[in-house]
């Protein structure tokens, strides 16, 4: 597997409390699946905490590929849009690719996936691979140290 | 009634209000709670107040007795001053309640004071005349003036912008 940088929610949001006009965020992120879950609790978290807005999460399942702009357009109120590629979808890929000026304008987009799904998007979407931000892989957060009771 | 019975009196009188507004004083959850002062503390890095922090800090754990406490082992000031802290917090039906905070500030040389203390107590004192529950020890002293409570994202905010900046400077 090619080294990514490795960060947390809690790294990746301070990124975001500096936006750019001029490179609008749009990160891929690599999880290991079991971790997926747990990621996306922190980030909602961190989100909320860091920069007082909410995470606007979907499922490639929730986005209709021919219809993205409505998942985007409800994206206007500060928001960060977390959208999950929880399955290989080679469409809705295509879609974000074809509209990649729409997915950059809409606010930081954060793309979450695994290593697999993440090498075959950056393949199949060379538009979205030229405008990402950054190419992180993430873990969950870990909020217990070793209990004293 | 002696003058000495009046302050304790008035001592009581005190403890049993701070009781009563830790009573209500309802907190974020203790993972949440984590996460604000950690944005807090990395704010102060960024604004260049305090040397890089740990992303670990602070650090949550369960304690014995159910209750959860959340540990700065260390933050470092620019100045060199140094801030531990430790904060522990009880779930009760209602939500979370304040249940001890210990906040020392260990000032540099060549400040006249070298330590603040802020402590809130898990139970009242037998004489809260003494030691009242909310108290602040200045420099080596045994001396425990009383402190008000309040969330500990205020008296980290204290801490950070008021004590530490001046104190003894």
């Amino acid at each position: 597997m090619i080294d990514f940088s490795t960060t947390t929610a809690f790294g990746l949001v301070r990124r975001l409390a500096v936006p750019s006009q001029d490179s609008p965020a749009v990160y891929l992120l690599i999880s290991e699946a079991a971790a997926i879950d747990a990621v996306q609790v922190d980030l909602g978290a961190e989100i909320q905490v860091q920069l007082g807005i909410e995470l606007r999460s979907l499922a490639v399942s929730e986005l209709d590929p021919d219809r993205l702009e409505d998942a985007f357009a409800s994206a206007r109120v500060p928001a960060v849009l977390l959208i999950t590629l929880d399955d290989w979808t080679p469409k809705l890929i295509e879609s974000l690719d074809r509209n990649i000026v729409l997915v950059a304008n809409s606010g930081p987009v954060l793309l979450l996936a695994t290593f697999e799904l993440v090498k075959r998007a950056l393949r199949a979407a060379p538009n979205l691979r030229n405008r990402l931000t950054d190419v992180l892989a993430i873990r969950p957060d870990e909020a217990f140290s070793d209990a004293r009771a | 009634m002696s003058t000495e019975d009046e302050l304790l009196r008035l001592a009581r009188e005190r403890e049993a209000k701070i009781d009563g507004s830790l009573g209500e004083m309802l907190l974020e959850p203790p993972d949440r709670l984590r996460r604000q002062l950690r944005a807090y503390l990395s704010r102060q890095v960024d604004r260049g107040r305090m040397k890089r922090t740990d992303e670990k800090i602070p650090q949550l754990a369960a304690v014995q007795g159910g209750l959860h406490e959340l540990a700065c082992p260390e933050a470092e000031f620019s100045s060199g001053a140094r801030l531990t802290f430790d904060i522990q917090l009880e779930e009760k039906q209602r939500g979370w309640l304040l249940k001890r905070f210990r906040f020392h500030v260990r000032l540099p040389q060549p400040r006249s004071i070298d330590m603040v203390r802020i402590h809130l107590n898990p139970e009242t004192w037998h004489d809260p005349l003494a030691v009242p529950r909310c108290h602040m020890h200045i420099g080596g002293s045994q001396a425990h003036v009383p402190f008000p409570v309040m969330d500990p994202r205020l008296i980290l905010h204290l801490v950070c912008e008021h004590i530490e900046p001046y104190v003894g400077a």
